[in-house]
């Protein structure tokens, strides 16, 4: 093969293979420099999730935050049945974290957490645009008169995968009662199916019975897989109206009405009254998770996964997202 | 002593290549996937299929693009796998209330009506995430991506999937559903 041996010979071979090495270890990210913490988030906080994120950053250079989002429950799971290790959870739902990470991890005495913070609410609004039907003439008073119209297009997220979904649902029932109708959920949503969503009304709780695949029989409402499907509909004029998170319509510069306290799931003091509006879907996406989803207000929660990596990251996280955010778009308003 | 030198630089830009962490894992076969199979129920009938028969049907190459509730694409990628329709031939006619659960051994459920397993009623979009019509879709049950074994983090080995005739069409990815493993037949 013709090698020239040598001491000077080897140490040039010396020399070549340092010079590889260091190049090849220039193929490793630069982020693995960085401390990585890694959050999942909800699909609402995606939008104020990427300004925090940018400040943190500045703020804390050596330090990467990676952000992965999915509906709430999808966050949970990744921690929970899937093994994925993250730092931080935050949903749009503090009650979920309870339900599913309160509970031990398999072969061991530890839960997936043990605490969680509240760290926003808000509160579900009517989102539509100047392009909207009737967009001149709604207001917080007619509202619902204005759905109702048969040539008004409503939309609002499948209640199976995305927590809007089964609140839009909610503030209707919500408004059969606090408007003494009982024509508003059916006009508007449940009587749009074929066959129509069967609804249980008695004093006390609406109860609706989702069927198991949620295809409207009109044109009259669309359902689409998440809020980011609905506000491009609304963009187009695909839809006129859309419920929606009031944090997510003020982040997309969307005009929107405001909803009464007793019926927009975003007011403490009416906890008691959201209770009356119960959504049952018909099968378990998730075997974790309990069919029947009861009204309450809307809070946002975050947690630290026993599993976490840098826990101590997560909590200076955690701490950001608690303090000032009233400069951040979108941000759900504090506790 | 020459001979020995030229071995030790050899063993040595190995060593180096090594250590640079440079060389992926590029092993796609998925392990274990011979006792991996699919458990098909319908009417008080229970049938198993392995991978290996499913990979014997008739099998469907197309493009597979979807997007997550938040927005996420994933791919473009092509897929190939086995239709729906025809592993499903055995359950019998389909009527209008005929329903299809999906399970995933990670205990995801989707659930699909008469006219999706059609390959109709689906929602599509073009790469800017509006929404696009008349796409022809073809429901299968995927086993390859880009002409590798389905891994198992890309849900593999057999994944639900929804695969386009057209390049850049992309569709709603919940009912995507990874590591399937069995499907039941509701009417």
């Amino acid at each position: 093969m013709g090698f020239k041996a040598g001491v000077t010979s080897l140490g040039s071979i010396l020399c070549i293979c340092l010079i590889i090495f260091l190049f090849f270890s220039g193929c490793t990210d630069e982020r693995e420099e960085k401390t990585q913490v890694r959050v999942l988030a909800a699909g609402s906080l995606l939008l104020p999730f990427e300004q925090i994120e940018k400040r943190f950053e500045e703020k804390y250079p050596e330090t990467d935050v990676l952000v992965e989002g999915h509906g709430s429950i999808q966050c949970i799971r990744q921690v929970t049945d899937l093994n994925r290790q993250f730092d931080i959870v935050a949903v749009a739902d503090d009650s979920l974290i309870p339900i599913l990470m309160y509970r031990p991890m398999p072969k061991s005495e530890k839960n997936w957490t043990d605490s969680h913070e509240l760290f926003g609410r808000t509160e579900m609004v009517l989102a539509y645009t100047n392009k909207s039907a009737y967009a001149g003439e709604i207001s917080t008073e007619n509202w619902y008169e204005i759905l109702m119209k048969p040539d008004v297009r409503f939309g609002c997220a499948n209640p199976v995968l995305d927590a809007s979904g089964y609140r839009a649902i909610m503030v209707l029932a919500l408004a059969d009662r606090f408007y003494n109708r009982t024509d508003i959920l059916d006009t508007i949503y449940t009587g749009q199916f074929s066959p129509g969503i069967p609804v249980r009304m008695d004093e006390l709780v609406t109860q609706i019975l989702l069927p198991d695949v949620m295809k409207p029989s009109s044109r009259k409402v669309t359902i689409r897989d998440g809020s980011i499907f609905l506000l491009s509909l609304l963009q187009t004029g695909g839809i006129d109206y859309a419920l929606e998170y009031r944090c997510v319509a003020e982040g997309e510069n969307l005009k929107y009405i405001s909803l009464p306290d007793a019926i927009n799931l975003g007011n403490t003091s009416y906890a008691d009254n959201y209770k009356s509006a119960v959504v049952d879907l018909n099968f378990k996406r998730f075997s974790t998770i309990d069919l029947t989803r009861i009204g309450a207000p809307i809070v946002y929660a975050v947690c630290i996964p026993a599993l976490a990596e840098h826990p101590e990251e997560a909590r200076v996280f955690i701490a950001e997202l608690t303090g000032d955010n009233s400069d951040v778009l979108g941000m759900p308003y504090p506790i | 002593m020459n001979q020995k030198t030229g071995w030790l630089a050899v063993s040595l830009i190995v060593l180096s290549l090594f250590m640079s962490g440079c060389i992926t894992d590029d092993t796609d076969e998925n392990t274990g996937d011979e006792n991996w199979n699919l458990t098909l129920e319908w009417d008080g009938n229970t049938q198993h299929m392995s991978l290996s028969d499913i990979r014997k049907m008739p099998s469907y190459t197309g493009h597979a693009y979807l997007v997550s509730t938040t927005g996420i694409r994933y791919g473009p990628y092509i897929g190939t796998g086995a239709l729906l329709s025809d592993i499903i031939g055995p359950m019998g006619e389909l009527n209008e209330t005929s329903r299809l659960y999906l399970y995933g051994s990670d205990e995801y459920l989707w659930v699909l009506d008469n006219i999706q397993l059609k390959g109709e009623g689906y929602i599509t979009f073009d790469e800017n995430l509006s929404e696009t019509e008349n796409q022809i879709i073809t429901p299968v049950l995927m086993y390859e991506l880009d002409g590798k074994p389905l891994s198992e983090e890309d849900g593999g080995p057999v994944r639900f999937a929804l695969l386009s005739e057209n390049p850049g069409v992309i569709t709603e990815g919940s009912g995507w559903v990874k590591w399937v493993s069995k499907l039941e037949l509701h009417r």
